[in-house]
Formats: C-alpha cells, sequence, structure tokens
C-alpha cells in the first residue's frame, strides 16, 4: 500500500466517521473448518460465525482498517443434522476489515492476532504479509480480493460484472466480500497446512474453542454484512 | 443423471442422507426479488437411490482436451428438495415440486457429484438442454477439487457425511466455455417450480473479459458458497 494510499482511506475513513449512524449490523461467514470447540473435534466441519453489532462502532484507524469490537458474536456448527450454537464471550473477536490490502474475517485482541480465528482474502500463507493485490491472481481470491485490486487499478473494474462494482468495500453498509479462507494463528507450512496451535484459546459458552486449518489454502467462503437501515428524517 | 443414463446404484443400503448448499446471492421467489439473501437448499433422500452416471460427449471427441465424455459421477433424484431465503427482515422457505419430464418420482431439483470435474451441488432437469448441473447451485474448485480430475474423497459416493467449500455457480448453460455453448456466457436463469411460486436463482457476481464472456469455467464466478452431506441421521 502506498503512502498516498493510506493518506486517502485515513481521510474516507474520518468522513465516514463524521457521517456515522447507528444501524444494526450483522457479519456473517460460513464456512469449512478445522480444529476443536470444547470437547468437540472440528474435522472439515461446516461453521458459521456471526457478529450482531451497530454501525456506530466501526471504527476506521489511519491506515485505512476498519474494526468493530462491540457486540455479540457466535459460532455455530452442524452437528448431525442440527446446528450447536455457542456464545463467544466478550472481547474474544473483534470484526476487522483490512480495506487497503483487501483482507477481512473475525480477528482476536487476546491472541494477538488481526487474521485469527479467520481472515479471507490474504493471499499469502503470512496473512501478515498483506495480500498479493494487483493482478490476475487477485481476481483468483474473489470479491474482497477484487476491490482491493479495483482500488489500486481502477481499469481493472472492465474484467468483472456490473453487479460487483455495486460492492462496497467497508463494514458499515451491507455488501458481500469472498475469498479463501486463512485460518491458523500463524503462517501456513510449505505444505498449504496449519501447523500452529493457538497458544490461548477463544472462549466460549460451551467451552474453548481452537482454529487449525489442516485442509489446505483451498478453503472459501463469503463475508456477509447485512445493515438493517432504522427509519430516520435524514 | 443424463436423461437416458441406465445408472447403477451405488449402494443397497438404506439409510437417510441429507445435502444441503449454501450461498449468499440474488433470488426471485414467487415474484419477490431478494437481494444478497443466505440462499440454502436442501434435499432428503435415501442412500439407496444414489445412482452412478457416465455422460458421453455429445460432439463425439474431446470438448476441453481432457477427456473424452462430459462427466462422470454419482447422482440421487429420488427425494424432496426444498429452499430457504434468509434476509435481515424475513425467512422464506420452498418446497420445489417440480418433476423430470416423464417422470412422476424424480424430482426437477436433485444432487450430483461430478467428479471427473470436481463438480458437486444441486442440478436440475431444465433449460434448453433438458439438464444442467450447475443450476440452481454448484460448486468448482475450493476443498471440492483444484483442478480438473481432482477427487474430493469423501464425496465418492454422496453417501458419506463430509462438507466441502468452493466457487459457487448459477448457471443456465454450464460450463460457458464449451463447444456446446456459443455464448460463453451462463444463459438467462429458468424458473424451477416450488409451492411458493416460481424460484430463480442469479449469478450476479462474475469474473469477465472486456467483451462479456465468462473468463473461464471455474473461476468465471466470484462467488464462494459450502456444500455438506449428512448420512445416517
Amino acid at each position: 500500500m502506498t503512502r498516498i494510499h493510506a493518506f486517502l482511506f485515513a481521510v474516507l475513513g474520518a468522513m465516514l466517521g463524521a457521517q456515522a449512524f447507528a444501524d444494526p449490523v450483522v457479519y456473517t461467514v460460513q464456512t469449512v473448518m478445522d480444529g476443536s470447540l470444547g470437547s468437540m473435534p472440528l474435522n472439515e466441519a461446516l461453521v458459521r460465525f456471526t457478529f450482531v453489532g451497530d454501525t456506530q462502532d466501526v471504527h476506521t484507524d489511519s491506515h485505512g482498517v476498519s474494526s468493530i469490537h462491540t457486540g455479540k458474536a457466535t459460532i455455530s456448527v452442524l452437528s448431525g443434522n442440527q446446528w450447536l450454537t455457542a456464545n463467544f464471550a466478550r472481547g474474544q473477536v473483534y470484526v476487522r476489515y483490512d480495506v487497503p490490502n483487501g483482507i477481512v474475517g473475525f480477528a482476536s485482541v487476546k491472541a494477538a492476532n488481526p487474521f485469527y480465528p479467520f481472515a479471507l482474502d490474504c493471499g499469502n500463507l503470512d496473512c501478515s504479509q498483506g495480500s498479493v493485490q494487483a493482478g490476475n491472481a487477485a481476481f483468483e481470491d474473489g470479491i474482497a480480493g477484487i476491490l482491493d485490486d479495483i482500488l489500486v487499478n481502477p481499469t481493472d473494474a472492465a474484467f468483472v460484472s456490473a453487479p460487483v462494482g455495486n460492492l462496497q468495500a467497508t463494514l458499515t453498509k451491507s455488501t458481500l466480500l469472498t475469498g479463501f479462507v486463512h485460518s491458523c494463528a500463524g503462517p501456513y507450512a510449505a505444505n498449504l497446512t496449519c501447523t500452529v496451535h493457538a497458544a490461548v484459546p477463544l472462549v466460549t459458552d460451551h467451552g474453548d474453542f481452537y482454529a487449525q486449518d489442516m485442509s489446505g489454502t483451498n478453503n472459501a467462503a463469503s463475508f456477509l454484512v447485512s445493515v438493517q437501515k432504522l427509519r430516520r428524517d435524514d | 443423471m443424463p436423461p437416458g443414463s441406465n445408472g447403477t446404484a451405488v449402494t443397497t443400503q438404506s439409510q437417510p442422507v441429507t445435502y444441503s448448499a449454501y450461498v449468499v446471492t440474488d433470488v426471485s421467489l414467487g415474484g419477490h426479488a431478494f437481494h444478497n439473501a443466505q440462499v440454502t437448499f436442501t434435499f432428503k433422500g435415501d442412500a439407496k437411490d444414489i445412482r452412478t452416471f457416465c455422460m458421453d460427449d455429445p460432439l463425439g471427441s474431446n470438448d476441453n482436451g481432457v477427456s473424452s465424455y462430459f462427466g462422470q459421477g454419482q447422482f440421487i433424484d429420488v427425494g424432496q428438495a426444498s429452499v430457504k431465503i434468509e434476509t435481515p427482515t424475513q425467512t422464506v422457505s420452498a418446497n420445489f415440486t417440480g418433476k423430470k419430464p416423464s417422470s412422476q418420482q424424480n424430482s426437477e431439483v436433485f444432487v450430483s457429484f461430478d467428479k471427473h470435474n470436481s463438480g458437486i451441488g444441486f442440478s436440475s432437469y431444465t433449460g434448453p438442454a433438458g439438464l444442467e448441473p450447475a443450476y440452481p447451485l454448484a460448486f468448482v474448485n475450493g476443498i471440492i477439487g483444484s483442478s480438473v480430475g481432482t477427487v474430493y474423497p469423501n464425496a465418492a459416493a454422496l453417501n458419506t457425511t463430509f462438507n466441502a467449500s468452493g466457487y459457487a455457480w448459477s448457471c443456465v448453460g454450464y460450463p460457458p466455455l464449451s463447444l456446446l455453448n456459443a455464448s460463453q456466457k451462463c444463459n438467462d436463469p429458468v424458473p424451477l417450480a416450488t409451492d411458493h411460486g416460481p424460484l430463480i436463482v442469479f449469478q450476479p457476481y462474475n469474473n469477465i473479459n472486456t467483451d462479456g464472456t465468462l473468463c473461464c469455467n471455474f473461476g468465471g464466478t466470484l462467488n464462494r458458497g459450502t456444500f455438506s452431506a449428512v448420512a445416517g441421521q
């Protein structure tokens, strides 16, 4: 990300912050995951994460990274034909969107990891190295990478269908982001599996949750932002 | 799955199987439009009704340079298919009511796994060709398979429990880059009969060439989703 790029995001973030409205928002991600929840092992389990908050609690820093820490987070696991839902304890996870790098997901202050338990569109075995950004490789990653790519190379908008242009790179308006799933407490190994077990658990009312992807980096997901606009006169 | 195909049963053991597929996309049900809705397809059947298929290349030659046939795998079209549409303000569920032409038993919407092309999902007996493998919703790439010829082991017979994610296609005329598809695009989506009116599934988010054609048969969609099979419960 260039300095000019970062500056533009910071200005944009400040402008959006100044216009913040209080609207309920739900972030939803459904994907396949390895790890454990309480005594239940997760082996390529179908999981759904949700975070319910309010758009006025979304903050954007000077690097263009948006996050929301205030809200209720859950993880649901498909067990047989039933969904088992666990509530994360307060302060375990938050939602984070690094717009300049096109990386979005659930993060953890406790684990000191902005890409754990999962992040979409790292484009890289080590999320902290940022995304692959411009070029066709970004296109392979999904919508999160493409919106990032178009910000850097506006002419690349010619390579996506018109409705993609209606999607916004934000946590404060309804949108859809997609991409590969990075779910590891550290960088992936060369064999594309996660060998790093998180040092600390993420606490839920169904026990400790750990994520550790063992199925490679081809796992994909969508990240849905659903904002329910409240009636107001403005 | 292909009309006229005489598939063999995968197993004689009777046990319930439930398949589900999830995507966020635009749909229309009974004339009501839903934008970026969470859409979940479900199919409930019996493992004894899973059958194999092997679909010959109708052109009699290699279509994409990698095979002498279009597809090979398993399918199940005896059972009940349904759809659930969720938005922030409402949830609507509907049962598919259509049947395979000239059949009273086989569902218009069914589940198939094309292990030769590493594609899995909800297919339908509809469209101009009478069979759409990737409509209303099918997946390629992702966990289900990263390249042609890759088989996701647990999905091999459709009669085991497994989960997968992949690139989500809701495409009439799949694969778009084929000798059988001159437009190199998905055709207009077609309605599928439900007890809440016709369901139409759109594929709005695509990776295209500057002339508007889809870039590719796998990466042409920018949407992602999940597929799940639960056996024995």
